[in-house]
């Protein structure tokens, strides 16, 4: 095809799958190298801050930006993105939700200078020397960014157009936005502002696991059993987010007989996936005979779930109702 | 004195710049390779179980999860049977 897009991929605080997510397009990449010229992505090519500050305001066509948004030089490409293209895609579950690197919200910044840069066991660093935005060295002034204190998601930061989840998105989504590029090409046409490039329905309507409403008593730790590959996990005691999960990942994680950890999030009618998972299992679990369980047995069953805010919000603190530790003395 | 930015390094996982200062004779006063960005893996894996961080670290490096997916899963097994 003569005529081209502008793509920009633009990175936040990530681990760069999703740029291993595109590539592994495969073949298809000759595709997409057909449709788009890329003009701006420093994973991949050489591009460097400079030439995405040097182009115009809506000259982009599309950008795709992945990872959380943690210091001041990531909120400063979004927002140079935002402001080039005509259409912006979270792109990860990191950009759309806030993804791992959100867990930071469970601690701090100086919480975590404080475990890097002084408690881990490969750590000398007598003068306790952390990050500085501003130092001069030998009379060389330098500068980095700003470690912000929170993690957020794209949309938190700037307007989002499309949406573009997993943790890394599964091909068979990436490969989606090859027929919404050819129609842009085409007819000048997208798809709703809001659009979330996969399944509208939950992980468990897809799942290839039998369901077969079985009440649950025990929850085991993954390591705890060995699952019926045949089964609900769930069902089985093993704690799976495929109730409060988008599908469209193709079931990766339970094909391999994994428990679903929500990389997906939540699906458009719920806000909050870790309130959605924690109904779903309260209405599953001790049911049975909740009616004559006292107060310390329920609390007993309810103490079998490890790390239910690092479980249930794995990949969506920073979009979640309540998105951090609060912080001493932020309540006074 | 010149400076030469690098911004940022390009072609990798993980986020970094170099600031190159040039004498008045055009050689190399002195470099800094600098790292701009820190997740915090350290600190927010705290608290989370030991079978989930196989999971969670392997999003450290995603060029390299496979690294960090066998370094936790030997942690795993070392918290449990050592």
């Amino acid at each position: 095809m003569d005529k081209k897009i502008k793509l920009a991929i633009g990175l936040g605080s990530t681990c760069s799958g999703c740029d291993i997510a595109i590539l592994d397009l495969n073949e298809k990449i000759l595709v997409l190298a057909s449709l788009a010229e890329i003009v701006f992505w420093p994973t991949a090519m050489d591009f460097k801050l400079s030439d995405l500050e040097r182009i115009g305001k809506n000259e982009i066509d599309i950008s795709l930006q992945h990872g959380t948004i943690r210091t001041s030089e990531q909120e400063h490409i979004a927002h140079l993105l935002r402001e080039k293209s005509k259409v912006m895609i979270a792109f990860g579950s990191c950009s759309c939700f806030g993804g791992i690197p959100g867990l930071c919200n469970l601690t701090s910044r100086e919480e975590i200078f404080e475990t890097v840069y002084k408690e881990t066991p490969s750590t000398v660093n007598p003068e306790f020397i952390t990050p500085q935005t501003e130092i001069t060295q030998d009379g060389h002034d330098l500068t980095l960014p700003e470690l912000y204190d929170d993690g957020k998601a794209l949309p938190q930061i700037v307007d989002v157009d499309y949406y573009l989840p997993g943790c890394p998105p599964a091909v068979e989504l990436v490969e989606r936005l090859l027929p919404i590029i050819t129609d842009f090409l085409e007819t000048g046409e997208l798809p709703p502002k809001g659009t979330v490039i996969a399944s509208d329905k939950t992980l468990c309507d897809e799942c290839p696991l039998t369901k077969e409403n079985k009440m649950l008593s025990k929850i085991f730790r993954p390591h705890e059993i060995i699952p019926d590959p045949k089964r609900c996990l769930l069902e089985q005691g093993i704690l799976c987010m495929g109730p409060a999960t988008r599908g469209g990942c193709g079931s990766r994680c339970i094909n391999a007989l994994m428990p679903c950890r929500g990389c997906m999030g939540p699906t458009a009618e719920v806000k909050d996936q870790g309130a959605k998972m924690i109904s779903a299992i309260a209405s599953i679990l001790g049911v049975e005979n909740e009616k004559d369980l006292s107060e310390d047995e329920v609390e007993k069953l309810l103490e079998q779930i490890k790390d239910p805010v690092g479980t249930f919000y794995r990949f969506t603190l920073p979009v979640a109702l309540i998105n951090r530790r609060i912080k001493e003395g932020s309540l006074k | 004195m010149k400076k030469v930015t690098i911004e940022p390094i390009t072609r990798l996982e993980g986020e970094a710049k170099i600031d190159i200062f040039l004498n008045d004779e055009g050689n190399v006063d002195n470099a800094y390779f600098q790292v701009v960005e820190l997740r915090g893996f350290e600190r927010f894996c705290q608290g989370r179980p030991v079978e989930e961080m196989p999971r969670i670290t392997s999003r450290i490096c995603g060029v390299c999860p496979a690294a960090h997916h066998m370094a936790s899963s030997a942690s795993d097994f070392i918290s449990r049977y050592v």
